[in-house]
């Protein structure tokens, strides 16, 4: 008895174990990846800023995607792969394509541009002027920046190439006072849109991230709904300190959006994924160089594509 | 994340309560994650990778210390090597060549550049008292040679004036011979930010190179970046020779795990660090603190680091109690050695000591070294466990044998013997004569990890301290010095001094 029990027992393990090796030599049919190859696409995505938990929630999701194999397509590439990550990328990010330019009865828009030192506050204040001269729109560009050396004529330059009107205070006046300043001046020019241009800061120190609150405080008395945006301006390169900058930032003045920058270099920027995911901001555009055009709408197929390398 | 690292750390160990060496499945268990502390402090994977390799080498086999987890050992491992792969904090500038002295800025749009320019400037001018000139080559970013100028003013140094249409290439010959003709010490150049990927300007920055011969290329990094750290290093150091880098905006909240990716992957020490917008915000760079913040575990470290010091007082101690019984072996010899050595050796004891400058050429003189130490715990290793707990034992021809097994001759055995009956012939006298107090410091100063025991257990002055060797008559008594807790030094043979 005992002896039958087991020799069914072992033809029925045989079955089943040439089941699953036909399955694997005729190639077409459902597989999972292997976890060699999760691994690599982990290091992948954490190499481009995604951060760990990040990539662990992506790899997870692609543990238990089952590929299609057919004849033609016989083993799982890294193509194939690519593409379902790319698809989750996708998920999150796509909720973040908004344009900055809706049609508005409320002018003059105001713009906020803030962001850490450096990270391409004035380069892309001229950028957007530039786009919004194309559209025909009067622009005027405000440079609070009153503490950085030549920050002022810097952005008078990027005015004068996109023939802005420019407005400045006198050097290290109130940056809050230069604000309402402006946009007095912007609603006298019947402008459509002014856009403001702060003064780098790091995220910690208090008493300039007041300053902030003060500007937005400041510059609602002449409009309510002014600064209608306030944008946080994040460097390409940088890494998982993004998600205190924009956490702060937006504690201080409720972000309407970010604009990632500098992303034409080897840096993906990948931290906007799980920002875009947890803040829930629109990204409204990214930086792909100097050039005064070189600032593109964001698209997510495109981001995600670029962030993997993928055609 | 980290507290939560942390409080996980403890978890994972809270069941192991063993005590002895670390396995390899503890260290592995721990470097999980450590590794995750890394990249969330934005140092580069595959720094982290090899990192994580050095660590495990290290670590497994290494003993864990009573009171605390086999985790939190690990994170100590992990808080040291950190620091030892950081470097070294003082890495002065080069600046003492025949001027003018080229310095060299480079690195990406943003990375602080001109800002660090100027504040290098300010500190050539009042640290260093340099002449100091200013010359901005970035004909690129609108305003950015106006932002040097002011810079320098602010700064107080020489500023390159500009002109219009000329190549960066152009402008540094012209610094060049400005800053000869103006008797200048330390030119600047400040460059324009460049991705990595552009090679129109990675060509420029190596013609720039190449025409001002710099002695110093500096490559300056914002401490917030990411995972592209390892391709700056990269891109930049192999277009040119970088000397160095300078972190900037360390005064923000980022972890900075850049730090560490741009020193494994550049090889170059980290030379100063930005920590404000003021143009006195440079300083220099110290590992021990980027090692905490990177890792985050603080509280880990100290409670190690305590332990250690606990232990190592614990130890004193006890050792102290058989002393005073007089039982004073080869055991106990070897341990002595084995504090000294971990205090840096007897150069590192001696570095300590107040006034000792004077004594070193003695020492010096009279073979007062280090090897003699390592030859001191040779023999002792070449004897048995029975043959160091008795000496008595050692006739002859176990003597021969110690001598050959740890490369030295029977005299020198002899000699050590000699020592040793010595030291514990007095150890037994101080101990019932007492005067013990002042010994007692003196161990606690030898064992102690911290520096702070050194002054009580340390004398106050030269005179002091040879009194108070003097009072210890172990071997080696050639002169005055010949003590400090540990057998004689001296290359003659011993001579009591009463």
């Amino acid at each position: 008895m005992a002896f039958n029990w087991f020799k069914k027992l072992k033809t029925g393990l045989s079955k089943s174990a040439q089941k699953v090796e036909k399955a694997f030599t005729s190639v077409i049919g459902k597989k999972k990846l292997d976890e060699n190859s999760l691994t690599e696409i982990e290091d992948q995505l954490i190499s481009s800023d995604l951060g760990v938990n990040a990539s662990i929630k992506i790899v997870d999701k692609l543990r238990n995607h089952k590929f299609e194999l057919t004849s033609k397509n016989k083993e799982i590439s890294k193509e194939m792969i690519l593409q379902v990550v790319k698809d989750e990328l996708n998920k999150i990010l796509i909720n973040s394509e908004k344009s900055l330019f809706k049609d508005n009865n409320d002018k003059p828009h105001v713009i906020l541009l803030i962001g850490v030192n450096g990270s391409g506050k004035t380069t892309t204040a001229g950028k957007i002027a530039s786009m919004l001269k194309e559209k025909n729109k009067k622009v005027v560009i405000a440079a609070c920046d009153t503490f950085r050396a030549a920050a002022v004529e810097q952005l008078e330059q990027w005015a004068s190439r996109t023939k802005s009107l420019f407005f400045k205070g006198s050097n290290s006046s109130d940056a809050a006072a230069v604000a309402f300043k402006a946009l007095e001046f912007s609603i006298k020019e019947k402008a459509d849109y002014l856009i403001v241009d702060t003064a780098g800061r790091l995220q910690n120190k208090t008493g300039l991230m007041d300053e902030l609150s003060k500007i937005c405080r400041v510059i609602s008395k002449l409009n309510a709904n002014a600064p209608h945006n306030k944008i946080v301006v994040l460097d390409g390169t940088v890494g998982q300190n993004a998600h205190s900058q924009v956490k702060n930032f937006n504690e201080q003045i409720q972000l309407t959006g970010m604009i990632i920058t500098k992303l034409d270099g080897s840096a993906k920027g990948g931290v906007i994924v799980s920002l875009a995911e947890q803040f829930k901001l629109p990204i409204f555009a990214v930086g792909v160089g100097e050039k005064v055009d070189d600032l593109d709408i964001f698209k997510a197929d495109d981001y995600s594509k670029a962030l993997l390398n993928l055609e | 994340m980290f507290e939560n690292l942390t409080n996980k750390l403890g978890k994972v160990f809270n069941s192991l309560k063993k005590r002895g060496a670390l396995t390899e499945k503890d260290v592995d268990e721990a470097l999980k994650d450590v590794r995750v502390a890394l990249l969330e402090a934005d140092v580069s994977l595959e720094v982290v990778k090899d990192f994580i390799v050095k660590v495990r080498e290290r670590a497994v086999g290494q003993e864990v210390l009573k009171s605390v987890t086999p985790g939190q050992q690990v994170v100590k491992i992990v808080n040291d090597i950190l620091i030892d792969a950081l470097g070294t904090a003082n890495s002065p500038l080069e600046i003492n060549h025949s001027p003018p002295v080229v310095m060299l800025l480079v690195g990406l749009q943003g990375s602080g550049k001109t800002t660090t320019a100027g504040k290098l400037a300010f500190y050539l001018k009042n640290k260093e008292k340099k002449k100091v000139m200013l010359a901005s080559l970035d004909i690129y970013r609108p305003a950015a040679r106006e932002q040097l100028r002011l810079l320098g003013e602010q700064a107080e140094v020489l500023v390159l004036p500009d002109s219009d249409g000329e190549s960066p290439e152009s402008i540094t010959k012209r610094a060049l011979a400005s800053s000869k003709v103006q008797g200048v010490d330390v030119l600047i150049l400040d460059t324009a930010g460049r991705t990595t990927l552009d090679d129109i300007m990675m060509t420029e920055a190596k013609n720039i190179f190449k025409l001002s011969n710099p002695s110093e290329t500096l490559l300056v990094a914002d401490s917030m970046t990411g995972q592209d750290a390892v391709n700056t290093a990269k891109a930049f150091s192999e277009i040119l020779n970088i000397t160095g880098v300078i972190l900037s905006r360390t005064d923000g909240d980022a972890r900075g795990g850049a730090a560490l990716s741009m020193r494994a992957i550049t090889g170059k020490p980290i030379k100063f660090i930005g920590v404000s917008e003021k143009l006195e915000g440079l300083e220099t760079f110290h590992p021990e603190r980027a090692a905490g913040r990177i890792l985050d575990m603080g509280d880990v470290v100290s409670l190690v680091e305590k332990a250690q010091e606990t232990i190592a007082e614990e130890e004193a101690e006890e050792m102290m109690k058989r002393l005073s019984q007089g039982s004073f072996d080869m055991n106990d010899m070897l341990k002595q050695i084995g504090q000294l050595k971990k205090l840096g050796g007897l150069s590192g004891v001696m570095s300590m000591l107040p006034g000792i400058g004077k004594l070193q050429k003695q020492m010096e003189a009279h073979n007062f070294d280090d090897k003699v130490i390592a030859k001191q715990e040779a023999i002792i290793y070449s004897m048995t466990k029975k043959e160091r707990t008795n000496v008595g034992l050692l006739n002859a021809s176990r003597r021969k044998r110690i001598a050959s097994g740890s490369g030295s001759s029977v005299h020198e055995v002899n000699r050590l013997v000699k020592q040793q009956q010595d030291m514990a012939r007095m150890m037994k006298k101080v101990g019932k004569v007492g005067g013990m107090g002042a010994f007692k410091n003196m161990f606690s100063g030898l064992g102690g990890n911290s520096e702070s025991n050194m002054p009580n257990g340390m004398p106050g002055s030269i005179e002091e301290m040879q009194k108070m060797m003097g009072k210890l008559p172990m071997g080696g008594g050639a002169n005055k010095f010949s003590g400090i807790g540990l057998p004689g030094f001296s290359g003659k043979p011993s001579k009591r001094i009463k």
